[in-house]
């Protein structure tokens, strides 16, 4: 056991652990802590250590209540998968801010992280933020070297710190073998809007790499011009669906009068269903005239993954004039049909609508019933009391549905009758919103209700919600 | 645009459709902020369409933001315009945040 590292700066007190920490270095940490004047933040970084013994939990206890007593935050950082795991066997891991900290690390550790697929983007947002020229060094030489993994968040690293500088290495690296590598270039190119390249990018879009085919469409768009749209229309009919699929996303990126046209042209030869949904996605993306009517007409597609693409594409650009017309379709004997019809009319329906949507109601299938409460639970009219009538209803969906649109209509009902529920619905779904909504409400005397509870639940998810209300 | 004062930021809220246009007016704006505060948050509630031309000024501004050393941050995106980052891969370049709390820290 050597001197304690440490930094001190802005209140913020910074210890690094060594590989063969004892529970005599905790015991030095808080010394420490008490020493120093005006402690508002103390970080242990364990990155060097592997383990920590069950004997040192004491002294870590020890520290917790220290950074109590003198109101400092505490914080372990870089922690690995072993000492997390001791500490949520032995319930300390709530008692810790556990952060990354990657400020305790040297370049080459740094770029070690690439390899792990769970911290390479945070390392990559890191590096970013922090960009020099040594950092340029030393990823040009990432990239340089025969490792696929670490080049290809090299690349991204680069482009995300927008470094001009690498536009001929990425260049360079669309040849590379590995197709993360030139995934990542193509996508840096793109965001570095490299328009020299976009010639060789648009010959990796008929790609049989879907994800390749993505990216280039993605990075074509993003350095598009006049003449792109017509250009990239000659891939929605190439012979691969995912080709064609990213066609459109990229029209739909550029966003022009001709991109419009191609894709509406493109709905008359489409059969394959992605493809379908992605071009009524697109419509949904042009301020165009013409784009709504296309979307009311898709809510009657045989596809119901299109219906569903064509009421989200209504929600997104609103039904301006044709409210009614797909309030209409809510009662379409395909019920289909009236579920995405009654989804489009989220959030943007009014009175009138909203009473035709509650004269439709008894005459639906369940599946409409359930879209029509939630519907009317995000619309301008007042409903509670429809919605009131629903929580006898002896579904326990519909009692959920009609319970969350309360909540969500902000109606002073809804924390009323969440405490009538959470302890008498038979239905745990019911039980388990009811719960929610009164730990979000914080009614007077909630936690002492809630604590109650808890001996006489008996579903596990319920049980677990309820301890989490009360803190426990 | 409107523009709310938040401590050391700005929050900046886009409305409507994001093109060209709109976007030069929009980096314009936020540059002259950039003098002034310590970091710019873009909030995407309001905005409905988005393009190509549009997300280049936007990309632009982090160009600006990276040189000049200041916190750039995005918020409040529906599904539709988180999709075109996403498609982009500018979801893995700019720090996006669900909420405008969030992304204020």
């Amino acid at each position: 056991m050597g001197e304690l590292k440490y930094t001190f700066k802005d209140g913020r007190l910074k210890v690094v652990l060594d590989a063969d920490l004892s529970a005599a270095d905790f015991e030095k940490i808080a010394g420490l802590a008490e020493k120093l004047e005006g402690v508002d933040y103390l970080g242990i970084d364990m990155h060097n250590c592997v383990y920590i013994q069950s004997k040192m939990l004491a002294e870590l206890i020890a520290l917790k209540k220290l950074s109590m007593a003198k109101k400092f935050d505490i914080a372990l950082l870089n922690i690995n998968e072993n000492i997390s795991q001791v500490l949520e066997m032995s319930s300390l891991l709530s008692l810790f801010i556990i952060e990354d900290d990657f400020s305790a690390f040297n370049m080459d550790e740094l770029c070690e992280h690439f390899l792990d697929p769970v911290e390479a983007q945070n390392v990559c947002d890191y590096m970013a933020a922090n960009y020099d020229d040594s950092v340029r060094e030393k990823l040009e030489d990432i990239i340089r070297s025969d490792d696929p993994v670490k080049a290809e968040y090299a690349i991204l690293t680069m482009g995300r710190a927008q470094d001009f500088a690498g536009i001929d290495i990425f260049r360079k690296e669309l040849d590379n073998p590995s197709r993360n590598v030139r995934l990542a270039a193509i996508l840096a190119l793109g965001w570095l809007g490299d328009t020299e390249s976009k010639e060789r990018i648009y010959s990796f879009l008929s790609d049989k790499d879907a994800d390749i085919a993505e990216a280039a469409a993605a990075s074509v768009a993003l350095l598009s011009g006049d003449g792109d749209s017509e250009k990239l229309s000659k891939y929605l009919e190439n012979p691969d669906d995912h080709v064609r699929r990213s066609a459109v996303q990229a029209l739909s990126l550029i966003n022009d009068e001709n991109g419009f046209a191609y894709i509406k042209e493109r709905f008359g030869k489409e059969t394959a269903e992605p493809v379908r949904v992605a071009l009524t996605r697109a419509v949904s993306s042009f301020n165009m005239e013409g784009a709504r009517e296309i979307l009311i007409k898709l809510l009657d597609d045989p596809s119901i993954a299109v219906r569903e693409a064509a009421a989200s594409g209504i929600v997104r650009v609103g039904p301006k004039d044709y409210a009614d017309v797909i309030a209409a379709k809510v009662t379409d004997k395909d019920n289909w049909v009236g579920f995405f019809a009654a989804k489009a009319l989220a959030g943007i329906c009014g009175e009138e609508v909203s009473e035709k949507l509650r004269s439709a109601y008894p005459v639906v299938e369940q599946n409409v019933k359930l879209a029509i409460i939630e519907v009317l639970g995000k619309c301008r009219a007042d409903v509670s009391g429809f919605l009131m009538e629903r929580i006898g209803d002896e579904n326990e969906d519909i009692r959920k549905e009609a319970l969350n649109a309360l909540d969500v209509s902000g109606s002073p009902k809804a924390i009323e009758v969440a405490l009538k529920l959470y302890d008498k619905d038979e239905s745990w779904l019911v039980r388990y919103k009811a719960v929610e909504m009164i730990a979000a409400g914080k009614p007077a005397g909630y936690r002492e209700l809630l604590k109650k509870r808890i001996a006489s639940e008996e579903n596990r998810y319920v049980r677990e919600k309820l301890l989490g209300a009360v803190g426990e | 645009m409107n523009i709310k004062k938040v401590g050391e930021k700005n929050v900046v809220y886009l409305e409507g459709e994001i093109n060209a246009q709109s976007g030069a007016e929009i980096k314009q704006k936020v540059l002259d902020l950039f003098s002034s505060s310590g970091g710019v948050v873009l909030s995407f509630k309001g905005v409905v369409y988005m393009n190509s031309s549009g997300l280049r000024e936007i990309i632009d501004l982090l160009k600006n933001a990276t040189k000049s050393k200041k916190e750039l941050s995005l918020c409040e995106m529906s599904a539709d315009i988180r999709e075109m980052f996403s498609f982009t891969g500018l979801d893995r370049v700019f720090k996006i945040f669900d909420t405008e709390a969030k992304a204020l820290g």
